[in-house]
């Protein structure tokens, strides 16, 4: 009886934990390779593993929509996956920390609403004012920074 | 007894399956089929647990070189006396990008199963278009601003020539096309977006290379040191409230 008790404890647990597994949400990172060669945009979109949970593209100078909310995580248009982070059990706390990180960026980089371009840098892919940049700043506030190829020069989170 | 032992071996399995689940997810970093090392990290199976697995740094991603005074010195050759000094100066700049991550770029031609010179060109051509998005210096170069719906149709043209050149490449691959087939894609893609870039915002072959001969990477150019995180400037004058003393 006492081995019964015992089995029933562990796969209790085993299931508990497979349950908080399911309920965790993600921001994962895409880039989207440019015509094939060695230049990216990058976006993030929330999900849960399975399923993107928002239309909200998280990214800055592009006007082209990555995030599709009830579509397949692994379907988001000419994206390659790169990365992701974890923001916890509850869909409400995630989506307010990314939407806290996503306008701290907005701030940041002139980029409005998630402008497709900046009204207070000049877009340029060499130097600091780009996508590379603003996922950079982004992912930083976050939690995990994601590599980027742009040097973002004179760039600092606070 | 006897449910004690099927409960047993329930848990077991669950046990079991667990840790293969948990394995996967750390281990799923395997080589793509078509590269001896991945280009990008492979995305586990499983949902991440939080204290368990930690996500993990890019593998690696190409870094584009932070420009040398040998450097300048060779765009600044190349561009001299060149019909298109700033096409010239963007193109060697592009092609130094390529030369600094060769390895990447062979992996990336690899998988994509085109050569280590339609990458190149690729890149070239991805900054370039790239560059043509930079709305207030294509302002500046006009002397106009744009309007939205010529911002738009801009914006859009980036969209769809990638989209567009992306699926057509992938089925010239697929069908086993020959190079110089790929290589008329890669032409023609170049021409559409530049005659309709042109049409859209009223940019032409001469604005275009002022456009790119404006890159920071050009000698003279303000960045042999990095920029302050933010502008700097000195304080703005305060009023003091005790007078100071008037110079004699």
């Amino acid at each position: 009886m006492r081995k019964l008790i015992l089995s029933l404890v562990v796969l209790g647990t085993v299931a508990t934990g497979a349950r908080a597994a399911e309920a965790a949400y993600y921001v994962e990172y895409y880039r989207d390779n440019l015509f094939g060669g060695l230049a990216y945009h990058r976006v993030g979109c929330l999900t849960d593993w399975n399923t993107i949970q928002s239309n909200q593209d998280y990214d800055g100078f592009t006007g082209n929509r990555y995030c599709n909310a009830g579509a397949g995580a692994e379907s988001v248009p000419s994206g390659e996956w790169f990365g992701y982070d974890t923001l916890g059990d509850s869909l409400s706390a995630a989506q307010a920390e990314l939407d806290t990180c996503g306008g701290n960026t907005n701030s940041r980089y002139g980029t409005p609403n998630y402008a497709p371009s900046s009204q207070t840098c000049s877009y340029n892919i060499f130097t600091n004012c780009n996508s590379d940049c603003w996922i950079r700043y982004f992912s930083t506030c976050v939690g995990q920074r994601v590599s980027t190829i742009s040097p973002c020069f004179g760039y600092g989170y606070p | 007894m006897r449910y004690a032992l099927l409960f047993g071996a329930l848990v077991l399995v669950a046990i079991a399956a667990a840790q293969l689940g948990s394995s996967s997810a750390t281990t799923r970093s395997a080589p793509a089929p078509m590269a001896a090392k991945p280009l990008a990290p492979v995305r586990p199976s499983q949902p991440p647990v939080a204290g368990r697995d930690e996500p993990q740094p890019a593998l690696d991603e190409p870094s584009i070189p932070v420009p040398t005074e040998e450097m300048r010195a060779e765009i600044a050759e190349k561009a001299q006396g060149a019909p298109d000094p700033g096409m010239t100066a963007f193109r060697t700049f592009s092609d130094l990008y390529v030369d600094s991550n060769l390895d990447f770029a062979r992996r990336q031609a690899q998988a994509q199963g085109i050569t280590l010179e339609e990458v190149r060109e690729l890149t070239h051509f991805g900054l370039l278009v790239l560059a043509t998005q930079r709305t207030p210096e294509v302002e500046e170069l006009l002397g106009k601003p744009l309007s939205d719906e010529q911002q738009e149709k801009m914006a859009a043209l980036m969209t769809s020539a990638n989209d567009g050149f992306k699926r057509d490449m992938r089925l010239l691959v697929a069908r086993r096309a020959s190079e110089a087939e790929r290589w008329n894609l890669i032409k023609a893609t170049q021409a559409r977006y530049l005659a309709e870039y042109y049409a859209a915002t009223g940019m032409t072959e001469a604005l275009l290379d002022d456009l790119l001969a404006g890159n920071m990477m050009l000698p003279g150019a303000p960045i042999n040191t990095e920029p302050p995180d933010e502008p700097v400037s000195p304080p703005d004058p305060v009023d003091d409230p005790v007078a100071p003393p008037r110079p004699r």
